[in-house]
């Protein structure tokens, strides 16, 4: 059983006086978004420490994840450009959220231009195709791979379909 | 609208609110819940994700989860170093 009063002050969040609204909704603040993008600069981090192979998933969950929510509540275009935004990123012709996101918190100098492509087109078959319950990482894998995924995805839309 | 969440964020909610509902006694516990998740959330302690029914839940972040952990070994700690 947790001894609730013998906790650190921190865990009880917010001063009983302090002002509040009497609202219910939570909007998603500039605040919110940078605390997400933090989070996903640290399994970026945390993905480049580590050795194994797999250790790039950690990253790319966080990535999927984050893109995912904001896709299903149909604000992943508008929170992208925000994102940018925010880390003072001049976007970029028809940046998708995915490619975005990876702008905004993987180091430039390892993830180039096509990476990032390949990473953004691979999570977006993901996206498409994943049923939620499944993780990502047994997803890819059971497709064959990032590099399998990108190449199914950019097949469904035609390379010289759209831009990808 | 009832709000999704992990067990130990919801947990800790509940504490929060608990703490600050008699300060604010016309305020609704969802009102309640609302106003500590845009507080948790702001400060990296919840954050939105996508459940495996693809709803929108919260859970607590892996920030959170480790100063809870820290918090719980001080309190062994300090339990070994009292008794």
């Amino acid at each position: 059983m947790t001894d609730l009063e013998g906790m650190h002050s921190y865990f009880w969040l917010v001063s009983p006086r302090m002002k509040m609204s009497a609202r219910d909704d939570i909007p998603y603040t500039d605040e919110a978004l940078k605390q997400d993008l933090l989070r996903v600069q640290n399994a970026w981090e945390e993905s480049q420490a580590r050795r194994e192979r797999d250790a790039i998933y950690t990253y790319l969950t966080a990535v999927f994840e984050l893109v995912a929510w904001w896709t299903a509540e149909n604000r992943a275009l508008q929170c992208a450009q925000k994102a940018l935004q925010l880390r003072r990123i001049i976007p970029s012709d028809h940046e998708e959220p995915f490619a975005a996101i990876i702008r905004c918190t993987a180091d430039p100098a390892k993830v180039d231009k096509r990476t990032r492509s390949k990473w953004s087109r691979a999570l977006r078959w993901a996206l498409e195709q994943k049923i939620s319950s499944e993780p990502l990482v047994r997803f890819i894998k059971r497709k064959g791979g990032i590099n399998r995924c990108a190449a199914k995805f950019a097949h469904r839309v035609g390379r010289f379909g759209q831009s990808i | 609208m009832k709000l999704r969440m992990d067990k130990t964020l919801q947990f800790w909610v509940d504490a929060a609110c608990e703490h600050i509902k008699a300060d604010h006694p016309n305020l609704t516990k969802a009102q309640l819940e609302a106003h500590t998740l845009r507080e948790y959330e702001s400060r990296g302690n919840s954050m939105r994700c996508l459940n495996k029914r693809g709803r929108v839940t919260w859970k607590a972040t892996p920030r959170f989860l480790d100063m809870l952990a820290d918090a719980e070994r001080d309190a062994l700690d300090d339990l070994d170093d009292s008794s």
